[in-house]
């Protein structure tokens, strides 16, 4: 009868996408960078054609996010697309921390390439720190939608 | 990791006095998700000033008779200029 006392938190549209987010990168990269240490290990660097698999790789994480949005919506329609403006702050908070990781990842391959290294090595500098910007940003959302605010 | 914010609220007094308004319908009603407004009566998130009068409107009070912030004697408060 009462909900009055209902403080049992509920997990938001905007926090359950985040979680779909995080496990699409971590398994989607978990894949790419396995198949590239593997073919590290199994021959000469500058003989590894990671750009088709880098692409391949970015066409499956666009289309598995878009459809794992899809199914949310479908699956939960009354709290799709309701974004307010706690969601925004936790977003943008998430944008900070992405952007540090970006710094990174660009100082790393910046850093690379003076040294003239091999462009495999600047493209992974570079590619970690997105791929560690999506990832930390993720885990930042969820740490603020469940715990400091 | 965040600092815990002064202000205080009576959301969930106001809610119980409002024929026992649930959090879901205050969240429906003033435009963002339940999540925050959870998030609001327990102190752990400050809305909007817009969010915090669309609160207030709901149940025809004052914003302070919403939401309070307890006086700083440190600040010196009272000891205005003129």
């Amino acid at each position: 009868m009462s909900k009055i006392i209902d403080t049992e938190v509920g997990v938001s549209y905007r926090e359950k996408s985040t979680v779909v987010i995080l496990i699409g990168y971590l398994a989607v990269y978990s894949w790419y960078f396995a198949r590239v240490v593997e073919a590290a290990r199994s021959g000469p660097i500058a003989e590894i054609d990671y750009q088709g698999l880098l692409i391949v790789m970015v066409g499956v994480l666009v289309v598995a996010t878009i459809v794992a949005q899809i199914l949310i919506a479908v699956l939960a329609p009354s709290e799709a697309e309701q974004v307010d403006e706690r969601d925004r702050l936790i977003g943008l908070r998430g944008d900070r921390v992405a952007g540090w990781a970006v710094t990174i990842g660009a100082l790393a391959g910046l850093g690379l390439a003076m040294i003239e290294a091999d462009s495999f090595w600047i493209a992974h500098a570079l590619l970690a720190g997105l791929v560690l910007a999506e990832i930390l940003k993720s885990v930042a959302m969820l740490v603020n939608y469940r715990r400091s605010m | 990791m965040v600092k815990p914010t002064r202000i205080t609220n009576e959301i969930r007094a106001l809610r119980f006095a409002a024929a026992e308004m649930t959090q879901a319908e205050l969240a429906e009603r003033i435009g963002v998700t339940r999540q925050t407004v959870i998030a609001i009566e327990q102190g752990r998130y400050s809305p909007s000033l817009e969010v915090a009068f669309k609160i207030a409107r709901v149940f025809g009070v004052p914003l302070e008779r919403v939401f309070q912030y307890p006086d700083d004697q440190r600040s010196g408060r009272g000891r205005k200029p003129s």
